[in-house]
């Protein structure tokens, strides 16, 4: 069985009203808004789904709130393509890795399929029945110009359980760079450790 | 290198390249590494508390074409004057390899003596003067046999102030030396530290270099090393990179794009430094109408060119 995730855009707001119990004030471009982007759709599994919590860490230039949650869910929609297609998702065991990386230009993509024992789960995948997500969590570095965001540094941060002869707890963290192009954000790089316990 | 920085980019014109049509742009590669070391957000993705029995990384960056050539150029302007239209002083054709991680810096003395496409036979960094950064970019790719994608320009006031900035650099000095105008104290052998000044100071001294021009190129390319390395080793900072993206927009002009800057500055950041090679073109001694130039070996740069144009790489000088 497969949980998949489903995702929140997250203030920073919010995770000081959840995590003291007091309220909080945000201001200034480093600063997170308040939450703009409703949770997407839980995991096609239908299986409970970890919710990807999804923040602002650095906003370098301005960027209006009204963008932010918009970024918020166009980022959002990458990382868990990403996380879905070459962890969470799928008929395991599994050994078909080759469409892991839907969101990434295609140099990254070339660049990703060489290293897919780590961007992805091709090094374990088939001696495991099923991938339970635990923890998912991004945090945007934005680079804003004119009010509009042209680069994003996405910090992931994900966490499975993995079920069958392997069973694991996964962690995949690390950074995703992405920019706009005509096709929409793409990750045209990154820097991510793969471990396991 | 020179004093006072402000570079310019300036579109190509002309029918030189494919490359110089597409775009001759003018940053500083040693300022926008610089400028992206300003300021050092504190927030960071909590790491997991997890006991990880292996942990693995795997990095890259798509950048096409994977080997970009950008031609750093530091400019003697003083101050009031257009540094697109003064002297190129310092030159370092740098290649990356986004693919690899790999980079490469061929070095080019300023005085050579080489034929300056439309304005005849001249020293090298009298190109910039003639014809602007379009025409120092052709003069040096075709003196090596690589025409730059790019062209920085540099003004050493700005260089000084961001090497300040990013709490100055560490290099490998292989020989003392002094200057009585630059820096009497002179800089010791051995592993230094340089502030904003001493670096200028570095890159520009060639007063009792043993090689002169030679050896004042060289050691530009260990305060280029230098810088990558605070760069690469600051670059996971959240924020940095994009902060030093909009630094460089805010302080320099350039016709590349945010994008294009922030994607480029990405690729500086994934620069193995163990994977960075380094030569000088070398070359005689002349003299043309009572002035000192430097013949360059031409067979030499185009070994080079040749060697480093598809990887990045130059297996020996």
């Amino acid at each position: 069985m497969t949980t998949s995730v489903r995702r929140a855009y997250v203030s920073t707001l919010a995770v000081l009203v959840l995590t003291l119990g007091v309220g909080a004030c945000s201001g200034g471009d480093d600063e997170p808004d308040e939450p703009g982007a409703a949770p997407s759709a839980p995991g096609a599994s239908g299986a409970p789904a970890v919710e990807t919590a999804v923040t602002f860490g650095r906003v370098t230039g301005t960027l209006p709130k009204q963008v932010r949650g918009r970024l918020a869910d166009q980022i959002g929609d990458v990382v868990d393509g990403w996380t879905a297609a070459a962890y969470l998702d799928g008929d395991y065991p599994r050994r078909d890795f080759s469409r892991s990386w839907p969101g990434f230009t295609p140099g990254a993509q070339q660049e990703a399929h060489r290293d897919r024992a780590l961007m992805s789960n091709e090094d374990i995948g088939g001696r495991i029945d099923g991938v339970e997500a635990r923890r998912s969590r991004v945090r945007l570095d934005v680079l804003a110009v004119r009010k509009r965001a042209v680069g994003v540094t996405a910090h992931v941060a994900l966490g499975f359980r993995t079920t069958g002869d392997l069973e694991r707890t996964v962690t995949v963290q690390g950074r995703l760079y992405l920019t706009h192009t005509e096709r929409g954000w793409r990750v045209f790089g990154y820097d991510v450790t793969k471990g396991a316990r | 290198m020179g004093p006072d920085t402000r570079p310019d980019l300036t579109p190509a014109t002309g029918s030189a390249t494919t490359r110089y049509r597409k775009a001759v742009r003018l940053v500083t590669v040693g300022l926008m590494l610089a400028v992206a070391a300003l300021v050092v957000p504190a927030s960071a993705v909590k790491s997991t508390d997890v006991a990880l029995v292996k942990v693995n990384r795997a990095d890259g960056v798509d950048l096409t074409p994977d080997v970009v050539w950008i031609l750093a150029v530091g400019s003697d302007a003083r101050p009031g004057e257009d540094m697109t239209r003064t002297r190129g002083d310092a030159l370092q054709l740098i290649g990356m390899n986004s693919r690899t991680g790999a980079a490469t810096a061929i070095g080019v003395p300023r005085d050579s003596w080489v034929s300056i496409p439309g304005h005849g036979y001249n020293k090298i960094n009298a190109a910039l003067y003639f014809g602007g950064p379009r025409v120092l970019g052709q003069a040096v790719g075709n003196l090596v046999g690589i025409q730059p994608d790019y062209v920085f320009i540099s003004r050493f006031k700005f260089f000084q102030a961001m090497i300040k900035d990013i709490g100055g650099i560490n290099v490998q000095n292989p020989v003392a030396f002094d200057d009585p105008y630059l820096n009497p104290a002179g800089f010791r052998k051995g592993r230094i530290h340089l502030g904003g000044y001493g670096a200028m100071a570095f890159s520009r001294i060639r007063h009792n270099l043993i090689r002169g021009d030679f050896d004042r190129s060289a050691n530009q390319q260990r305060v280029l090393r230098g810088i990558q390395a605070k760069v690469r080793a600051r670059s996971h900072v959240p924020g940095f990179i994009e902060r030093g993206v909009l630094s460089v927009m805010e302080h320099l002009y350039t016709d590349l794009s945010p994008a294009e800057l922030f994607r480029l500055a990405q690729v500086v950041a994934h620069v193995d430094p163990h994977k960075i090679t380094t030569c000088v073109v070398q070359g005689g001694i002349g003299n043309v109408g009572g002035a000192s130039v430097v013949i360059p070996s031409v067979s030499m740069a185009r070994r080079l060119g040749n060697d480093a144009r598809n990887d990045a790489t130059i297996g020996h000088c």
